[in-house]
């Protein structure tokens, strides 16, 4: 199997195979952009944005994905499921909600749509259902609103139609 | 601060109170300063939720009310005349982006004593005028002169932004929009979609298709001459919404003719009922079928009966349809007694409809010549089937004893249900206590359309598992007793759901519960001994077509401390 490396922020290779690298659309740009061969074992593509660790995490859940389906394009105009991360991926996220959001932001920075939807889906069990006081206290929020403008949003809140 | 090195080669931080504040403070999540990635997350949010991420900073208001507004397409509902100024107030006086892309005028207008209406919609800001979503339910004797009409007359001429139009109703006697609208050429050139009431007005659907030339969505209970309007106008394309239902043997011939043409539908009723007297279902099966399979790829809610979906299902050109997320189905559990099984178990759902995320079941009659439904191979068939995208389950019109052995069966065939709504059902504290105890994983619990008939007992000891003896003996105990009061239910309650977050009461306006003929649906002792014991549920009450001046309402206001109260 044809390996790439990628290379953290603080210095970490990772030998990765090529099909599992292209799970990541910002990566297999790069390897198309720069013309690299399957059999170019010793190009090393560095991945400025991403700790070792997480890389490592980043990996393991695209190894774990490998042969999953393309996820369907949906309709963003209705609220989608969240009820239905697998238990793998659950037990996967079971981390510190700092490195939760890093895996966010690893997965945005290398476009990897399955590891996205499934880490933005967990942040969205853990908002709902809360109040906007626990939300901005689960999260470390500063609440930047003076109090008259909380209350005027509240007041607009109240027309809105619940669907 | 002093920093100390550990045995261990880690760093200890001892610092004082104040530097706390500047130094080690933990930050927010970097990630939230994306707005694509507080968008990723929002899609997964649900209306209230995303209102309620409005209130969190200013960030999180940008981004939650523009996917209320753009995605969601949230309207802001009003009542009257005076409301509609409010909310224009508001929105003028606001620093904030619009949660709303359109309006939702509810009620009558006998309204604001304005001498000049044309001053007062003169009056309204912009933000209101550039509303491009327009919903309308105008009930009773609306006066036609009032300000609020001639608001909204400016929404059907001229240069009319309006690009969606729902209308659920018009005012009394009044059956079109000239005639609401007095002297009025309609003009709809930007107008996408429609969606018409269910009650029929002759002229409406006329006037909307031939003003609104550039159709591309047009819904309501649709039938034949509605269908046959839509075709003079060239729209069959445009149609989303069709009642299958035919009433004589003429009437599946034309529905035929509709199939050829291939409507891709959204929204489907199919129903044999008029045949069950009148024998071969071979046609009517053949249209249905057509229709289904030109719909295939679009249809995404489908009413029928339990009968009717057997006959479909059974049959080997029944295509899957996969954007079905929403199926009521009309049932009688007289159909499983006289046929000895539980039929809906031999449905297989999952195959048909691999994304049905929800089903509602509404009691019917007893349907006589099943056996024109219902297969001797079906019946002796002994694969049961289960259904684990369902996830929301709806009870309506529930008359028919179900035991828990009914319950049981609906487990296993939608083990996966985590949200329930029960909407006119007499037994309610039955049908509660059942589902509870078969679904104790829910998350939320709606109970809609209490008020009138519904929702007149008191089920205290229903929702707290207790004896209404217990219940009598406790009435008379102080609050502060009540709160500290701890006891062990002796049926499934409410204390059983542990993961429930939402629990939200639907009341209907009824004038005559105003008058205290009726004892409280739920009194404080709820409130004390359940709800506040949950501190993770949110309870609401929400009231339908309530005015303000009906305030309280009075078989839920005992609910008030525990409760948030909401007109819609």
């Amino acid at each position: 199997m044809p390996v790439v490396r990628l290379q953290s922020v603080d210095g970490e290779v990772f030998p990765v195979d090529v099909e599992i690298a292209r799970m990541s659309f910002a990566i297999r740009n790069m390897l198309d952009d720069l013309g690299v061969q399957d059999n170019d074992a010793e190009e090393v593509i560095p991945l400025p944005n991403v700790t070792g660790p997480i890389l490592r995490k980043v990996i393991e859940w695209c190894t774990h994905h490998k042969d999953d389906p393309p996820p369907p394009e949906e309709d963003d105009t209705r609220e989608k499921r969240t009820d239905d991360i697998p238990a793998w991926d659950q037990e996967f996220l079971r981390v510190d909600q700092a490195v939760l959001f890093d895996i966010i932001l690893a997965a945005n920075y290398l476009d990897i749509k399955g590891l996205l939807d499934v880490t933005c889906k967990t942040v969205a069990n853990m908002i709902k259902g809360k109040t906007p006081e626990e939300i901005r206290k689960l999260f470390n929020i500063k609440n930047d609103f003076t109090p008259a403008e909380e209350e005027q949003i509240r007041k607009e809140n109240e027309w809105c139609e619940e669907k | 601060m002093d920093i100390t090195k550990n045995h261990d080669d880690s760093l200890t931080c001892s610092v004082d109170f104040m530097e706390v504040e500047d130094i080690c403070e933990e930050q927010e999540p970097l990630a939230f300063s994306n707005d694509l990635i507080l968008h990723e997350i929002f899609q997964y949010l649900p209306t209230h939720d995303l209102i309620t991420c409005g209130i969190v900073n200013k960030k999180w208001n940008w981004n939650s009310r523009y996917f209320l507004r753009e995605k969601r397409n949230s309207l802001a509902k009003v009542q009257g005349c005076r409301e509609l100024k409010k909310v224009n107030d508001l929105l003028a006086q606001s620093p904030f982006p619009s949660p709303f892309n359109g309006l939702f005028i509810s009620g009558g207008h006998s309204c604001v004593k304005s001498t000049d209406p044309e001053e007062y919609y003169q009056y309204l800001s912009e933000d209101l005028t550039i509303f491009t979503r327009l919903k309308l339910r105008l009930l009773g004797q609306t006066g036609l002169e009032c300000p609020v009409i001639q608001f909204i007359k400016k929404y059907f001429q001229g240069e009319s932004p309006l690009e969606q139009l729902e209308i659920l109703s018009l005012p009394d006697k009044i059956y079109s929009l000239r005639e609401t609208f007095q002297g009025i050429h309609l003009n709809l050139q930007n107008l996408k979609g429609v969606k018409f009431p269910m009650k029929r007005n002759d002229g409406l659907i006329q006037e909307v298709t031939s003003a609104a030339r550039n159709l591309q969505k047009i819904s309501g209970p649709m039938v034949e001459e509605d269908v046959e309007i839509v075709r003079r106008n060239k729209q069959i394309y445009a149609l989303k919404e069709f009642l299958f239902e035919p009433e004589t043997h003429a009437q599946v011939h034309s529905y035929a003719q509709l199939a050829l043409e291939q409507p891709k539908l959204q929204t489907m009723k199919i129903s044999s009922a008029w045949f069950r007297s009148h024998g071969d279902l071979q046609d009517f099966l053949k249209v249905a079928l057509s229709l289904l399979k030109s719909s295939s790829g679009s249809l995404e809610q489908l009413q029928i009966g339990h009968l009717d979906m057997i006959l479909l299902t059974t049959s080997a050109e029944m295509p899957v349809l996969s954007n079905i997320r929403q199926i009521s189905l009309g049932y009688s559990s007289q159909t499983d007694k006289v046929e000895k099984f539980p039929t809906l178990r031999r449905i297989n759902f999952q195959h048909f409809f691999p994304n049905l995320t929800t089903i509602e079941i509404i009691a019917t009659e007893a349907v006589r010549h099943t056996s024109w439904y219902i297969t001797n191979e079906f019946r002796n068939a002994t694969q049961e089937f289960v259904c684990p995208s369902v996830r929301k389950l709806i009870l309506t019109k529930m008359v028919f004893p179900t035991s828990q052995i009914w319950f049981d069966w609906m487990k296993e065939l939608f083990p996966n249900v985590r949200e329930f709504e029960i909407s006119a059902c007499y037994e309610l504290g039955s049908y509660l206590t059942s589902v509870w105890a078969t679904w104790p994983d829910l998350v939320q619990i709606n109970v809609t359309d209490l008020g009138r008939q519904y929702g007149k007992r008191n089920l205290d000891a229903v929702f707290c598992g207790m004896t209404e003896t217990e219940i009598h003996e406790l009435k008379s105990k102080s609050e502060e007793f009540l709160r500290n009061y701890q006891y062990a239910p002796v049926q499934p309650s409410l204390l059983h759901l542990k993961h429930l977050r939402r629990l939200v009461f639907e009341a209907q306006h009824c004038k005559d519960l105003l008058r205290k003929q009726t004892p409280d649906f739920l009194s404080h002792l709820t409130g004390h001994l359940v709800w506040e014991k949950m501190s993770t549920l949110n309870v609401q009450v929400v009231r339908k077509e309530c005015q303000t001046v009906c305030q309280p309402c009075v078989f839920l206001d005992p609910l008030r401390p525990f409760v948030k109260f909401r007109v819609q």
